[in-house]
């Protein structure tokens, strides 16, 4: 548990302990076993609420971003009890024994919540070093580009660069070629908060997507700008001689906004249109449901239909599949019925974000890699104005009628199609679940602010992280390694056929703090292990076989010179200084030649591509001045063998990391490339770059391993090793004897 | 909804046997002629050919009537030898034979499909059809309903018309013959036959249904009897055998009655043969043209043939070869068959476009999959479902004999490299237990299963209990089935025991011997023990009444009781009957996951695997032993004792010991698999006895195979592989109730074990887990309602394209062997790399001195 909030949220060495703010003999009750209760001090720092149990010798970080609610329960005879919930669902009930305690505690915590948008976790936060202030820039322009936009049909407009036609738009945005400059402002008048018909994807038959709000309608109004918009829309697509326009809404809702003066399009003014209800809920449904979901998992003990029925009731998985159906819909009527489709729902941020991006994920393979996955994400939720801050509810003056969880529903969406499509999907189930953490927990800044401009404002760029910036770097702990871009199964379009049966219920996400109900050893773990050992192995062999190229190249080489006994040899370091020890082997040494050929011989058993560069045309003066740093010395070798583990240690075997922190299985476990043992992320340092790596890419490494790296490269650097003959050989032995031990 | 129809149906079923609705009448009553009630309480049309049976049923009643006349015949020569000659006579028995055929040919002729030489016929089920006036019902004690009709139509009233036909003809076609035979003949033969044809009437009006059912027998035995009667009379007198024989064969006429007899003898035969076979359960043995799909593809253009054993569905692929599908009716668990037959209905199968021409059977199979026959003629539909449905109910029957069954006509087509009969003896086992304890034996006192039929012949039992001790112990538990040990801890040696519950009764008998037994099998480190009993303490003590119950403390001071309730028999297939229901409901009004939690299977689930953890905890934690038992200790019993194994012992994580445990745990300990799996999720049989124990058992082990993903050897594949041939298999090892049963049958010669199918390297791949790694503890799964979770891969397999899942497993596969392969790969590198480094440094060195001595010089 704990190591997995590091891992997400920047585990910080410089921790500042507030003032007076330690709580001790506070005692947490385990909702899976009520017998057991952990005894342990509480402490504040300005980002994080620490809870440190010094017999399991664990330590609970919660950051006060992520903190949903802090509740004082009824005092009871043991104490005070005081349940912090936080927006990553991990729920927690300290009892203090101290009344006065807990009031403290709950008003420090409700204050050290950010109360504005200028004091938000993210500029506060430092990030290891190797995270940069460095913003990827996106640019919305390369990604319609992508789409081949703009063509013929479609066309940029800039009119929204001042943010005046409508303040939650991207300052471009796409159009049909026939409209004009009083088409758009028309259009955007008669659409709620000005989001007027625009392109958000276009499919490579023709079909596309376009996203909008509501029209304020009412009951009779009408807007001629807007049906021409419409019209050109339509006529952008030559396959088919109607569109769909989809309001996903349930019926009851829109008829009700057409009492408010809103509502939907009226069917006899909109020529060729087909009309479609998805009924996808309000984020207040939404909002309700998902805490029947949060108090499903809360129970404490509960029996199977209790569990059942609660999860049931909460109706979530069927507000998922309406999401889910409504995104089908839409990927059908475009790849198989070549129809254009606009989407709207009542602001047009909450479920047309959910649909349209959605259905593009179906619809193109490109959305389905890491890369194109961070760009849908930016197209339809950032640029186009999801309000990130209200319905995440960033700070403590944010309404709590605002929040709900749109962006939490549209991520489990994709993980039910991560389940259903293993193979199709670059990312993994860790990368959805970062995702929906740090849209909630303000550390980067990429999901503050209810809009681009927002964002401007705020200055986001300059001053904090980017998300992107670091899922790049980590790169690896969040790929999928089914990953496969032409897979038998899944082909370019997905369109799953969708029965509530399907649906799983995430117990990843939702359950993902409760260590003991989770299964013990999961497959997606232990694969990833292999991943990196593989990956860790195969580097290590592609050095390996340059070193063996390199020395096969000297002896063929010194072999040339005993031949012709010409002067100059390479000179190896060290060995001038060391006295010859036997001068009657030399004579009965055997010919070279053929110990390197049965070398070679065998050699080719395994790496017969290499043949061809293991003998150069060599010029033996070129070799001896060019490459005379790089050729390998016995010590370098055993370095460079002992840099790198053969074996690593089985991913299930230690419960306890060096540190003496237990493992779950929420967390993940690093494996040391040097030693092979498995670290938790706060005994590794990540930016090692191993001498027996043939990439020169940094390598996790555990710190102990790390320190005896360093310290022998800065020996290497400076100072010629002074190793005796015989030293040299009972290192070599002993990295020999490592290996057959590794066999054995 | 087919269901639904069908229930709503039932509701409204006519009182009576013979009772239904005529077309659109909302009353109750007798049908019209050539029709017949069906299940459902409706007036069919029936459509039925007339079968071999029934025909030979209308020849005897022809025969019987041709034999009459010839005997009238025959007495006509022996009043009036002289003038009656021999010539004449033959005349009149042809004419009778003419009269009869024809009679015969317009009888058939006369009765729809009119014109034909055949008739439809309604099927004869029962004696009491035959006789459906004494079968009136009357409702509610007051008002008799009046459903008489000709329920056989038209078997009763053909007779009727064949014989008026006959007389008819007769009386045509005599006169003419007047000329030729003396009229005193001819009007003697017709008084005679005017005679007899009321009588013979009569006699069928009442006794046809009798007659129906024994003509084969009677046939039979009256043409030995009549044959020998004949020749009775012939040798009457006779001394020697040469003249007897020259009377016989001088005589033409002995000839015609002997051939006679002998075509009569055969006759009978035949239709009695045509009765016993199981041939007669197939309406229609071949369908043409029909579409047969299942959830993943359709198969146009297929020709469906019944057989014996199965439904071959032939279909034509596309490159044009012909391939074969095989479904066999162990494997069918109901007939679902989907006729449009009102107008409101319509048509809502997931893959069938709105074919509202078709019929649809829905065949359910016991493995949870389903496929779909496509009819296009209803009369075709109609049988094919039928015979489907009776040929299921007689392969499920207690009294189908095993021998019928697929396995023992199923040839082994693979080599075997490992007997799985042979596999998993008891003496293998029995080698290692020695290995941890030698306070054990192996007893031959079940030889010839004397003193229990459901155990194996050999037993394992503790040293210090002589067989006579056993013997006295097993007429103390239900069935014999005395206490046995199932496992014996490593570390703690403390041991898990099975049994069958004690006969104490409401009298609460004891056997000193029994409890002996049990105490030896406890530890010497703690004297004490757990008995577990998996029944309610209510359900035992009315146990106690019937003459069961359970171990009273008082006689076993040493052992402390618990109960711990798992359902079992009609709730648990009632539980999986709803879980399989809600996993094919494809409605969406109805909540998914409320009929999940309905079913409660997911509850059976979690009591099983809490009641194992409790005696895992209990021999590894507290290390005292358990004696495990419910009522007969071959249902819930073995459920708890075979999964505690699994979390105990880390070789039942492995195939080979995953596959020994089933061996030893469920098949040798007598599970009843015939009996239990005769039905799955879908139908109920006859006999009730079905219980997806076994199902139940796998779930649990997927559970912790879930949880542990790394810890076992296989994976989830084998679990399915196993559900399936538990249910429905070609091999031998899951067909029989008891070791016993399968020594009677010879099923160790005659059929294949599954085992030795599965335990071959190209078959064994598919159930490896690449990930696994030998854990030698015992696993502590979680129980909590959160971690249990729905086997998807087996119970929605109907839905769920398994294609990803397989795809994601080669992928496994294929990222372990590289993994596997690179580090013997740079292994290898490194040795050469040092030899290289080596030789070099030689070779520096070596030219090094060389210099040196250069310089010397």
């Amino acid at each position: 548990m704990v190591a997995y909030f590091w891992f997400n949220f920047g585990y910080n060495n410089e921790i500042r302990i507030l003032d007076d703010a330690k709580v001790q003999n506070v005692r947490v009750v385990d909702r899976f076993n009520n017998r057991q209760h952990i005894i342990g001090t509480i402490f504040l720092t300005d980002k994080h609420l620490i809870f440190v149990d010094p017999e399991g010798k664990r330590e609970t970080w919660i950051l006060h971003s992520l903190i949903l609610s802090a509740d004082k329960l009824p005092t009871t005879q043991q104490g005070c009890p005081l349940r912090v919930r936080t927006k990553h669902f991990f729920s927690i009930e300290f009892i203090i024994p101290k009344e006065r305690d807990c009031v403290e505690l709950h008003a420090t915590l409700n204050q050290l919540k950010a109360e504005s948008h200028e004091k938000l976790y993210c500029y506060l936060y430092q990030a290891p070093n190797y995270l940069e202030k460095i913003w990827d820039p996106f640019l919305l322009a390369t990604e319609y580009m992508r789409m081949g936009v703009p063509n013929r049909d479609w066309k940029v407009e800039d009119s929204n660069s001042n943010f005046d036609m409508c303040d939650t738009y991207p300052p471009i945005i796409y159009v049909p070629m026939s409209t004009t400059k009083q088409m758009l402002i028309g259009s955007s008048k008669f659409r709620s908060r000005g989001r007027l018909p625009v392109l958000t994807y276009l499919h490579p038959n023709g079909a596309s997507i376009t996203r909008c709000s509501q029209p304020l309608s009412g009951f009779s109004a009408r807007c001629l700008e807007d049906e021409q918009l419409l019209q050109s829309i339509l006529k952008t697509n030559s396959h088919s001689s109607t569109m769909y326009i989809i309001d996903t809404r349930p019926r009851i809702n829109a008829v009700a906004n057409r009492a408010a003066g809103k509502g939907y399009e009226n069917e006899d003014y909109y020529s060729n249109i087909q009309f479609k209800f998805c009924p996808i809920e309000n984020i207040h449904v939404m909002r309700g449901s998902l805490q029947k979901v949060l108090d499903a998992c809360e129970m404490k003990n509960p029996s199977m239909n209790q569990y059942l029925n609660a999860l049931d009731s909460s109706s979530w998985l069927q507000h998922i599949k309406a999401v889910l159906d409504a995104a089908i819909f839409i990927a059908r009527a475009i790849d198989i019925e070549k129809k254009n489709v606009l989407v709207h729902c009542s602001d047009g941020w909450d479920r047309t974000a959910q649909c349209c991006s959605l259905s593009s994920l179906l619809l193109c393979p490109y959305y389905r890699s890491i890369h194109g996955f961070r760009m849908l994400i930016e197209k339809e939720w950032l640029s186009f104005g999801h309000k990130f801050s209200d319905r995440c509810g960033h700070t403590r003056t944010s309404d709590n009628k605002e929040q709900s969880p749109v962006f939490l529903q549209f991520v489990e969406v994709v993980w039910q199609l991560t389940q259903i499509y293993p193979t199709a999907f670059e990312f993994n189930e860790r990368f959805l679940i970062s995702l929906h953490d740090h849209s909630h927990s303000c550390q980067y800044g990429n999901f503050v602010g209810n809009c681009e401009k927002d964002r401007l404002d705020l200055g986001v760029k300059e001053r904090t992280y980017s998300y992107w910036n670091y899922i790049l770097q980590n790169v690896n702990d969040f790929k999928n390694p089914l990953f496969r871009p032409q897979s038998t199964y899944a082909s370019e379009v997905l369109l799953p056929t969708i029965h509530s049966q399907t649906l799983k219920f995430w117990m990843n996400m939702y359950h993902r703090f409760d260590g003991s109900i989770l299964p013990k050893e999961n497959i997606p773990n232990t694969l990833t292990h292999l991943i990196d050992h593989t990956a860790a192995l195969n580097d290590h062999a592609r050095l390996l076989e340059k070193r063996i190229r390199e020395l096969r190249t000297i002896l063929e080489n010194a072999n040339e010179q005993t031949n012709h006994s010409t002067t100059s040899l390479p000179e190896q370091d060290g060995s001038s200084s060391e006295t010859e020890p036997s001068q009657t082997a030399n004579k009965n040494l055997p010919p070279l030649s053929l110990s390197s050929d049965v070398e070679s011989g065998i050699n080719s058993d395994y790496s017969p591509s290499d043949r061809t560069s293991v003998s150069p045309p060599l010029n033996l003066q070129h070799q001896s001045s060019g490459e005379i740093d790089d050729i390998p010395t016995i010590e370098r070798i055993a370095f460079e063998l002992n840099s790198i583990a053969l074996d690593w240690r089985s991913y299930q075997a230690p419960l306890h990391c060096t540190c003496s922190l237990p493992f779950d299985s929420a967390q993940r476990k690093y494996n040391c490339w040097r030693c092979g043992e498995n670290f938790c992320i706060r005994c590794i340092e990540h930016g090692v770059r191993l001498p027996g790596l043939y990439s020169n890419s940094l390598a996790p490494v555990c710190k102990t391993c790390a320190r005896s790296i360093k310290s022998s490269l800065s020996m290497f650097e400076n100072s010629t090793p002074n190793k005796s003959n015989d030293q040299k050989q009972a290192e070599m032995k002993s990295s020999l004897s490592i290996n057959d031990e590794n066999k054995i | 909804m087919s269901r639904n129809f069908l229930e709503k149906s039932k509701i409204y079923l006519c009182p009576g046997k013979y009772c239904g609705y005529q077309n659109n009448s909302t009353n109750c009553g007798a049908c019209q002629r050539g029709y017949r009630v069906n299940t459902e309480s409706i007036c069919q049309l029936c459509h039925e050919t007339l079968s071999l049976y029934n025909f030979m049923y209308i020849v005897f009643m022809a025969l019987l009537a041709l034999s009459f006349h010839w005997y009238f015949i025959n007495r006509l020569q022996k009043k009036k030898q002289r003038e009656f000659t021999l010539v004449k006579q033959t005349i009149l028995y042809f004419l009778s034979i003419l009269e009869i055929l024809l009679a015969f040919i317009f009888t058939l002729l006369t009765f729809p499909p009119i014109g034909k030489l055949t008739m439809n016929v309604c099927q004869v089920k029962l004696l009491s059809d035959f006789y459906p006036m004494f079968h009136n019902p009357i409702v509610n004690y007051r008002k008799k309903l009046r459903c008489s009709y000709e329920v056989v139509y038209p078997l009763q009233s053909a007779i009727f018309v064949l014989y008026t036909y006959a007389s008819l003809i007769m009386l045509l076609l005599r006169p003419l013959f007047v000329s030729i035979i003396h009229q005193k003949f001819i009007s003697a033969s017709i008084y005679s036959a005017l005679h007899f044809y009321p009588c013979l009437l009569i006699l069928h009006a009442l006794c046809g249904g009798f007659i129906y059912f024994s003509f084969p027998i009677l046939t039979i035995t009256s043409a030995i009897f009549l044959n020998a009667i004949h020749f009775t009379l012939i040798a009457n007198g006779e001394n020697n055998w040469i003249s007897f024989i020259r009377k016989l064969c001088g005589n033409i006429q002995n000839w015609i009655i002997y051939l006679v007899h002998v075509i009569l003898l055969l006759c009978g035969l035949i239709s009695l043969t045509q009765f016993e076979d199981e041939y007669h359960l197939i309406l229609l043995p071949t369908v043409f043209l029909p579409v047969f799909r299942d959830h993943l593809q359709s198969y146009p253009e297929s020709i469906v043939n019944v057989t014996l054993h199965n439904v071959i569905i032939t279909h034509k692929q596309s490159d044009g070869n012909y391939k074969e599908l095989w479904i066999f009716y162990t494997n069918m668990d109901a007939i679902q068959p989907k006729f449009p037959m009102k107008t409101e209905f319509r048509s809502q199968l997931p893959l069938s476009p709105s074919m509202s021409s078709t019929y649809t059977i829905i065949v359910r199979l016991k493995t949870l999959e389903t496929c779909y026959f496509d009819v296009s003629v209803l009369d075709d539909a109609i049988k094919l479902a039928e015979s489907l449905d009776a040929l299921i109910t007689y392969t499920d029957g207690l009294n189908c004999d095993v021998t019928f069954l697929f396995p023992f006509c199923f040839p082994r087509d693979f080599e075997v490299i490992q007997d799985g009969w042979t596999a998993f003896s008891v003496e293998s086992e029995f080698s290692r237990l020695q290995a941890i304890s030698d306070e054990w034996r192996i007893s031959d006192v079940n030889k010839n299963f004397a003193i229990c039929e459901t155990y194996p012949e050999r037993l394992v039992v503790p040293k210090s209990i002589t067989d006579e001790y056993l013997k006295r112990s097993a007429q103390f538990r239900s069935h014999g089935r005395f206490p046995l040990l199932c496992y014996l801890h490593k570390s703690s040696k403390s041991c898990i025991i099975r049994c069958a519950q004690p006969l104490i009764g409401s009298s609460v008998r004891r056997c000193k011997e029994d409890e002996g037994l049990v105490n030896a099998m406890l530890t010497q480190r703690h004297k004490k023990g757990w008995i577990l009993d998996t029944r309610h303490a209510n359900v035992v003590k009315s146990a106690q009444n019937k003459g069961g119950g359970c171990e009273p403390d008082q006689h076993y001071a040493l052992w402390k009781r618990l109960h711990r309730h798992l359902d079992k028999h009609n709730v648990l297939q009632e539980s999986f009957t709803k879980l399989m229901d809600a996993c094919i409901d494809q409605s969406e009004k109805d909540r998914w996951l409320s009929k999940l939690d309905n079913s409660n299977w997911l509850l059976h689930v979690k009591e099983a695997l809490t009641t194992a953890c409790i005696v895992a905890q209990t021999i590894d934690c507290e290390e005292t032993s358990v004696l495990i038992h419910g009522s007969d200790g071959w249902d819930t019993t073995l459920l708890v004792t075979s999964l505690a194994q699994i979390l105990l012992d880390p070789d039942c994580r492995t195939i080979t010991g995953f596959e020994a445990l089933i061996e030893r745990e469920w098949i040798q300990a007598g599970h009843p698999f015939r009996l239990r799996c005769s039905r799955s999720g879908f139908g109920r049989s006859t006999h009730g006895q079905e219980s997806p124990l076994f199902t139940l058992f796998l779930d649990c082990t997927w559970q912790l195979l879930q949880q542990f993903a790394c810890s076992f050897e296989f994976n989830d594949t084998l679990l399915i592989e196993l559900f399936q041939h538990a249910y429905s298999s070609k091999f031998g090892t899951f067909i029989f109730n008891n070791e016993k049963e399968k020594l009677k049958y010879n099923g160790i010669k005659h059929t294949v074990s599954l085992w030795s199918y599965f335990n071959r390297p190209e078959i064994l791949h598919a159930f490896l887990n690449p990930f696994y790694e030998p854990n030698l503890s015992v696993l502590w799964p979680s129980v909590a309602a959160q971690s249990i979770i729905l086997w998807r891969s087996l119970y929605l397999r109907f839905y769920e394209n398994q294609i990803p899942q397989r795809e994601v497993w080669d992928e496994y596969l294929l990222i372990k062997g590289k993994e596997i392969q690179l580090r013997s790969y740079v292994n290898k590198l490194r040795q050469e790399l040092l030899e290289l480094e080596r030789k070099c440094t030689e070779k520096t060195n070596m030219i090094k001195t060389e210099k040196d001595s250069v310089v010397t010089i």
